[in-house]
């Protein structure tokens, strides 16, 4: 995933949000970078971020899944810059 | 009582069946293998997308399961990562247990939530642009 999302800016408070899958592929990137004024404060605020800014992804949010530091986090689960966080859609392994 | 969890790079290495607790009876090694077409379409093989170190986290929660859930002993994962062609193993589970049932029944327990919750993304590589 070269492909580097132009729409977003990386700064110190921004939000690093990791893509893998078929929402890498729909995106063309591997990350994106959601701006600290955009006031993303839990899952659910980035939740419905996404769907607003990428309209790719609307048909695959019911199915994805947002990880915080590596675990499936509920919708009210706060959100910071420093947090690792992840999309995980539909899964393949095994 | 062990979970031995590993992410290995490319095609999983043939083994040997692993050593047993004495009280063992049955031992379940499953081997999933990279098949030649996809969706119907012929591939050269699988591309693994790993997302480490939540998949390896999972992975050995998933085996924790294993053995205080269905009273086995021994619970082995390997999964690959990167390009695994087309013949060859990318995921391996062994589980022992005292019996027969418990180690078929925990095996594909394992199998089903592995393929609902780990963070593991395969992508086929088409046969004419596959390097396998």
């Amino acid at each position: 995933m070269e492909q580097v999302d132009q729409r977003q800016q990386k700064t110190c408070e921004s939000l690093r949000v990791f893509l893998f899958g078929a929402e890498a592929t729909l995106l063309g990137t591997s990350e994106i970078f959601v701006p600290a004024e955009e006031g993303i404060r839990t899952v659910r605020d980035l939740r419905s971020w996404l769907a607003g800014r990428y309209t790719e992804l609307r048909p695959l949010m019911s199915q994805i899944r947002v990880a915080v530091n590596h675990r499936f986090a509920a919708d009210d689960t706060p959100l910071g810059p420093n947090d690792e966080i992840a999309l995980i859609g539909k899964v393949s392994g095994g | 009582m062990t979970v031995r969890v590993a992410i290995c790079d490319g095609p999983l290495a043939e083994t040997t069946r692993p050593q047993t607790a004495g009280d063992d009876g049955a031992v379940v090694v499953f081997e999933g293998i990279v098949r030649r077409l996809e969706n119907g379409r012929p591939i050269s093989g699988l591309t693994y997308d790993v997302y480490s170190p939540m998949a390896e986290n999972l992975l050995q929660e998933l085996g924790q399961s294993l053995i205080h859930d269905f009273g086995v002993t021994t619970v082995i994962v390997e999964h690959s990562r990167g390009f695994v062609p087309v013949g060859q193993c990318s995921f391996r589970l062994v589980v022992s247990g005292c019996h027969r049932q418990e180690v078929f029944r925990a095996a594909q327990w394992f199998i089903d939530r592995l393929k609902e919750d780990v963070p593991i993304w395969k992508k086929p590589v088409p046969a004419q642009a596959g390097t396998g």
